[in-house]
């Protein structure tokens, strides 16, 4: 049990690196913060109606988060080689 | 590669509807900046005068030894037939080939200089449609020559875009030719006047964009 | 922001005057950040068959690369079909700013799926999201008000603004379906719907927007969706 939930947090913590790594590689990092902060209308607004379509704030942010997970990209310069998909087409 | 689009001095707002006298005026600014670009002749036609051919289509389908996206055209879900006859005018216009220069069909394009003026013309394609988009014709659409697999991707082992969930690595550039969707290009240089080479043998480098 | 009236286009034969509820998911549309919202008849839906060519020639970035984009996707003759099944239609339009949909290279942030340092792809992906948003919205509050079945159709790719960091389109290369079932839909371009000449009937100004433009070239830009009602 103990195991297991330390394999959980390892994937986890993959996941995570996963997703850090991926933003950078898309430079999408704290250095365009101020440029979204000018456009804060339109993030607030994008916020409220998550929450709307979920049915609560919690979810609508968990929605939010969901769309900034990824991959990174391939390390090699070959555009159409992809890394790892677990969603194999079948 | 990187084609010469120059930057549109304006932007012409969507009209409900094209007015005649400034479709007539643009045509011709289209026509005169097809020849600026290095067409050596330009016409302007209705779309009653592009010429459908379903032996050029069979011709296409059957080369298809190195075949691409759109050579032959493959959009099951989608007939450029109906599209291009839904426009009313278009601008038909050719580029002068060098020398000697045979009919490339669908295959690789060994020779540069060959590939050259391919390229030459995709730009010069590339350059009416994006005028005419910015003159408020955002329908336009242009028709360039050959396999754009053979002009704009001789480096790669295979059409990307043929390739389920993989795009095109030229985007913006590639396009179907004339004779992909089955347009007689000889045929329509023919009744424009456009003097050809007797034995038909030399390359016709033709474009088509129809405007709206 | 309300409109201070709301433009009706009207057909030959179709009432005036839809029910009272469509009217009230127009303005539900405005409180939901669409800067105008109109309300027309199915009958001026514009579907053409060049319109979906228009991502394919020349070949887009994203062309066969979302299931919502074409060669994949409806074609022109089941969205005529599927429009002719409905008789009111809710248009609106969110407006983008010039500088940030116009921006420097902002083409190329777009084409390489790399954002640009002033914010501006993320800030006009962002406008994209609003957009999905909204025609989710207008659904919902159309089924709660007893509607029945509507068709939402959004702007651009929702590949871009959901599923950005992923490798693939899980819609298209499985048969998982979409990983954001609740958010993605078509766009009425894809579908073939002649966005601009509606936007102009609506007497909205619209500009031909391309890689080359700059800010200012244009005045504004314009996103514009569509959700399908049936009295």
């Amino acid at each position: 049990m103990v195991m297991k939930g330390i394999k959980n947090k390892k994937h986890d913590l993959k996941k995570l690196w996963d997703n850090v790594v991926a933003l950078k590689q898309y430079n999408i990092t704290l250095r365009q913060l101020p440029y979204l902060i000018r456009e804060w209308r339109l993030w607030l607004q994008i916020t409220r109606n998550f929450a709307m379509i979920e049915g609560s704030w919690l979810k609508g942010l968990n929605t939010y988060l969901s769309i900034f997970e990824g991959f990174p990209l391939p390390s090699t310069r070959a555009k159409n080689k992809q890394p790892p998909d677990k969603a194999r087409p079948r | 590669m990187t084609f010469n689009i120059e930057k549109p001095k304006a932007v012409s707002r969507i009209a409900v509807q094209d007015d005649p006298g400034i479709l007539a005026d643009n045509l011709k600014q289209l026509c005169e900046k097809a020849e600026r670009g290095g067409a050596m002749d330009t016409i302007v036609i209705d779309a009653d005068q592009v010429v459908f051919s379903s032996s050029i289509r069979e011709r296409v389908n059957a080369d298809d030894g190195y075949p691409s996206v759109h050579w032959p055209l493959l959009y099951p879900k989608d007939d450029i037939v109906e599209a291009i006859c839904a426009y009313q005018y278009g601008v038909f216009f050719r580029i002068s080939p060098p020398p000697g220069m045979p009919a490339c069909g669908g295959g690789p394009i060994d020779d540069i200089r060959y590939r050259n003026s391919y390229v030459r013309l995709y730009n010069l394609v590339t350059m009416i449609e994006s005028a005419c988009f910015y003159n408020g014709y955002h329908l336009s659409m242009g028709l360039a020559s050959g396999n754009c697999r053979s002009v704009l991707c001789s480096d790669e082992k295979r059409c990307w875009p043929m390739l389920k969930g993989k795009a095109c690595i030229h985007p913006n550039k590639g396009r179907p030719s004339m004779e992909a969707a089955g347009i007689d290009a000889l045929a329509m240089a023919g009744h424009a006047g456009w003097h050809l080479n007797e034995n038909n043998r030399e390359a016709l480098l033709a474009g088509l964009v129809m405007v709206t | 922001m309300m409109a201070p009236s709301k433009t009706l286009c009207r057909s030959k034969g179709k009432p005036d005057h839809p029910a009272a509820g469509i009217e009230h998911l127009r303005r539900f549309a405005l409180t939901r950040g669409a800067d105008d919202a109109v309300i027309i008849s199915t009958e001026d839906v514009i579907v053409d068959p060049r319109v979906r060519f228009k991502c394919m020639i020349p070949k887009c970035y994203m062309s066969g690369n979302c299931a919502h984009c074409p060669p994949h996707g409806y074609s022109v003759q089941e969205v005529r079909e599927i429009v002719s099944h409905y008789e009111w239609a809710i248009f609106f339009r969110k407006k983008v700013d010039s500088a940030i949909i116009a921006a420097k290279n902002i083409h190329k942030a777009i084409d390489s799926g790399i954002m640009d340092d002033k914010g501006n792809a993320i800030n006009l992906g962002g406008h994209y999201i609003l957009v999905f948003t909204i025609v989710k919205l207008l659904q919902k509050k159309a089924a709660e008000a007893g509607f029945g079945r509507t068709h939402g159709f959004a702007a651009g790719n929702c590949r871009d603004p959901f599923c950005h960091l992923q490798p693939t389109c899980q819609n298209l290369m499985t048969d998982k379906g979409c990983r954001h079932p609740e958010l993605s839909s078509f766009s009425m371009e894809s579908c073939g719907m002649d966005v601009y000449r509606m936007a102009a009937r609506a007497g909205w100004d619209q500009f031909p927007i391309g890689g080359t433009c700059e800010p200012d070239s244009i005045p504004r830009g314009s996103l514009m969706g569509l959700v399908l009602v049936n009295p």
